[in-house]
């Protein structure tokens, strides 16, 4: 079954273009099926840990298990995709917070239960 | 016709069937490649005939792969309909850098492709290879890396990782180095080869890491391979490996000064840059340095690798040990990545490709099927199949509903055509480069076939047989990892239309009877006077089959000097899924067996995974590297002609096997093997059976075999080719000690 690697890297800011690049993950959304696994390959000169975002943005209680990603270096352990929540999943940077808690580079998942139909 | 070679001739059209499909498309869910496509053919690397040589360049790279996936298991526990994705993964590319062979090149395409094999090699017996071989995988791409696989710099549990789940995770408890781990470190494994397993020659001891990489000139811009055709050159040094293994058998280089300078200096360089920041343990020039000065050859390298040996002719009987016992079989042979903990990923990502050696054996068979005199439209024409399972990432590593078994295809695609004129025969090279699943093939219908080698060994003609007009051909099962090479005859008269070949993924006895599947469709066009050979091509008749080479006759069991019994077990998911040669896994640092060179020894490969528990009657395929064996007896269980009860038992017709009795677990009368013994070296263990179902004794199946360890000394491996296992721990280090000294009595 699938796996995907997600780009952690620096993306033109769809709002404030002319404020530069910020980080991103690419693709966004990925397209997943429950049970695929996830790494993210960090290509920016930072550190950054993939981790689910609440209704209000901001990390969930609990985590994938990803550790933070070191520069030039794909995520470990591997995420295996959960069969709960389906449909769009929001996750960001849990090392990156705004000054009201909530993940400033943001990233989805869309997890589906079967492959889309083609 | 004249007999296809493919390379020069399949290469263009590789190129643009390579093509991509869609142009642009990144990762994700991608529509299937239609099934029933015409076979692809793999790129050749051919021998230089001049100069009796195989020059190759190869190549471990990344890229994007269509893969197709079986869908979501149901909640039965079956797999859903299959689908596809474009994923990335690791896989060959190959060239030959001999003038005039510019054409024999695996062609690199951008974009999602299907996924080949490598190339394929064609040498013939004699030869030395002579391989300048490349590691450029990008790690970043994958999981579990940190520029370097994290296992091999001492990170985590030193096993690939999945939260949750593996290598730890339910009743999994795997650990290192019997774990899934290190999937970017490389080498090559030339199945089927008789050389040398020491320094260059098929030796999986060596440890092959990536390339260094540039710094990327932007944040997130693509970094390329520092150690490349620039950096490395071994053209001096392939010289003077030929000159030196001018005799045979011989072994050379034989010390890590026989390699270039400015190589040795290189590796050094890079080696030291890897070890920044590793911890002790784990650095890789001191372990380097520690074999160096232990007499042994190091076992780590940075981005490039010469692979240099020979591929040895037999000519005469030998006059004592020092010359030849035994020469290269001419046949089907194989080649794929063999590090312990990533076999099983890099073969179901395809890092696999036939390994063709010709000799006697093709010359025969090529004249007898030669287009002359009142012959039209004949010749031998070739196709070389490497049945594949294409995955990327072992079930152990994911949630349940994904846990299935890959697909089977050929040659980079599922159910591929291949068309054949009535009345004509090919010669089908068959591998079976799947990482785990046997592959039963159901007797053929309206098509025929006669095999005429198992294992790259060509059979003797007493044990060769055709079918009749009209006749049934039979059926037979490849282990993972066997060969075997067919004739197959589409009758003249036969219909137009298509003949499905249709086989059964196989790796218990139970499972023989199982649904088939179609692996590849042979399609007979209508008829046409000007292309259909005429008269009708038979089958090669006993009297010019080829003749077997005198060093491939029977061992003589008055000649062994030493008998063996290794036993193979398996345990299921609730006690661990523990993978055992003799209660124990694989272990660093220890050899498990020890052979005197040239001598003769009989093993007996006893397997007591059984139907009484979980993972059931598992036929472990076992593998022994550099020397093939000959089976002379199998006891196996579940072969219908054994019975347990003694009132079922008729003389001439069926054995009487007593569950109460240990002596009568053996062949008898009615299945007893009759000489002469065919050659194999991939052979499945019978599983053994409980009887009576669910009460009884555990009755092993095993089977008994001889093999000569002759002509080359040194240490290799022998092991589970269900890979998963083999990873896991069902694997041992083996050593072959000379039987020759200097030592004297003055």
């Amino acid at each position: 079954m699938p796996d995907w690697s997600i780009k952690i890297t620096l993306i033109p800011s769809p709002s404030t273009p002319s404020e530069g690049p910020t980080t991103g993950f690419v693709p966004s959304p990925q397209q997943v099926l429950v049970d695929d696994l996830i790494s993210w390959n960090n290509q920016t000169n930072g550190e950054h840990q993939p981790w689910p975002l609440d209704s209000n943005g901001k990390p969930a209680a609990t985590g994938w298990g990803v550790n933070p990603v070191p520069k030039d270096a794909s995520s470990n352990p591997a995420y295996n995709v959960a069969s709960s929540p389906t449909g769009i999943v929001k996750y960001g940077c849990k090392l990156h917070l705004d000054s009201e808690g909530k993940a400033i580079e943001v990233g989805e998942l869309e997890v589906l239960t079967q492959p889309p139909a083609l | 016709m004249p007999r296809v070679r493919s390379s020069l001739l399949v290469a263009a059209a590789a190129v643009m069937l390579l093509a991509p499909l869609t142009a642009g498309a990144q990762q994700g869910f991608i529509k299937c490649p239609p099934l029933g496509q015409p076979l692809l053919e793999v790129p050749e690397i051919t021998r230089d005939a001049a100069t009796k040589t195989l020059p190759a360049v190869m190549k471990v790279t990344d890229q994007d792969r269509i893969v197709w996936f079986n869908g979501p298991n149901d909640a039965n526990g079956k797999p859903g309909p299959a689908f596809c994705a474009e994923q990335h993964m690791r896989f060959f590319q190959g060239y030959s850098p001999v003038p005039g062979h510019e054409n024999e090149k695996w062609p690199a395409t951008s974009g999602p492709a299907e996924p080949l094999p490598g190339p394929t090699f064609r040498a013939r017996v004699g030869d030395t290879v002579m391989m300048t071989f490349f590691n450029q995988v990008d790690l970043t791409n994958f999981p579990n890396s940190e520029y370097w696989d994290r296992a091999e710099r001492g990170l985590g549990t030193g096993c690939d990782e999945v939260a949750g789940i593996y290598p730890k995770g339910g009743t999994i408890n795997d650990t290192f180095p019997n774990c899934f781990h290190g999937s970017s470190t490389a080498n090559i494994h030339f199945h089927g080869t008789h050389t040398t397993p020491a320094t260059t020659g098929d030796n999986v001891l060596i440890q092959i890491r990536p390339s260094l990489r540039t710094a990327p000139a932007l944040v997130g811009s693509n970094t390329q391979p520092v150690v490349s055709e620039a950096s490395v050159d071994f053209k001096q040094f392939f010289q003077d490996c030929k000159t030196q293994l001018a005799t045979v058998p011989s072994s050379w280089p034989t010390k890590y000064a026989d390699l270039p300078q400015a190589y040795r200096d290189s590796q050094l360089a890079w080696l030291t840059k890897y070890d920044e920041g590793v911890p002790e343990p784990h650095k890789l020039s001191p372990a380097n340095e520690r074999a160096l000065k232990n007499g042994e050859w190091p076992q780590y390298y940075i981005g490039a690798y010469p692979y240099c040996f020979q591929l040895p002719e037999y000519k005469k009987k030998p006059a004592d040990r020092s010359q030849l016992q035994m020469g290269q079989s001419p046949g089907t042979h194989w080649y794929h990545m063999h590090k312990h903990g990533s076999t099983t990923l890099n073969v179901a990502n395809s890092l696999i490709g036939a390994f063709v050696i010709e000799g006697d054996y093709d010359d025969q068979l090529e004249a007898y099927y030669k287009n002359e005199g009142t012959r039209k439209n004949w010749g031998l024409d070739e196709k070389v199949l490497v049945i594949q399972q294409v995955g990327v990432t072992p079930n152990l590593e994911r949630g349940p509903s994904q846990q299935s078994i890959a697909q089977l295809s050929v040659n980079g695609r599922r159910q591929p055509v291949i068309e054949m004129r009535a009345g004509q025969v090919q010669l089908w090279r068959v591998v079976n480069g799947a990482p785990r699943s046997g592959v039963y093939f159901n007797a053929p219908g309206k098509i025929q076939w006669a095999q005429t080698a198992q294992d790259g060994v060509q059979l003797n003609v007493l044990n060769y047989s055709f079918p009749a007009a009209g006749g049934a051909s039979k059926p037979f099962l490849m282990s993972a990892g066997n060969r075997v090479d067919l004739l197959v005859k589409v009758p003249a008269g036969l219909a137009p239309g298509d003949y499905p070949v249709q086989v059964v993924d196989v790796v218990k006895p139970t499972e023989i009877t199982n649904a088939p599947v179609t692996l590849l469709t042979v399609r007979v066009p209508k008829p046409d006077a000007a292309k259909d050979p005429s008269p009708e091509m038979p089958f090669i008749t006993a009297d010019k089959f080829p003749v077997q080479p005198e060093f491939l006759r029977d061992i003589d069991p008055d000649t062994i000097f030493l008998k063996r019994k290794l036993v193979f077990n398996s345990t299921g998911r609730a006690l661990g899924a523990n993978h055992t040669i003799n209660g124990e896994k694989f272990a660093d640092e220890t050899i498990n067996q020890v052979m005197l060179q040239n001598n003769n020894e009989e093993w007996t490969l006893v397997n007591t995974t059984s139907d009484a528990a979980s993972p059931g009657p598992i036929m472990h395929p076992f593998h022994i590297h550099i020397n093939p064996f000959q089976i002379f007896e199998v006891f196996d269980p579940y072969d219908p002609r054994y019975v347990f009860v003694e009132s079922e038992f008729k003389k001439g017709t069926n054995c009487y096997v007593n569950p109460a009795d240990k002596s009568t677990w053996k062949p008898c009368d009615v299945t007893k093997l009759k000489p002469p013994f065919v050659w194999w070296d991939v052979f499945g263990i019978p599983g053994g059976r409980q009887v009576p179902a669910d009460t009884g004794v555990i009755i092993p199946g095993y089977f008994k075999m001889r093999s000569a360890f002759v002509d080359y000394a040194g240490q290799y491996v022998l092991h589970c080719h269900i890979l998963a296992h083999e990873d896991r721990g069902m694997m041992q280090l083996i050593e072959v000690v000379p039987d020759r000294t200097t030592m004297q009595h003055h």
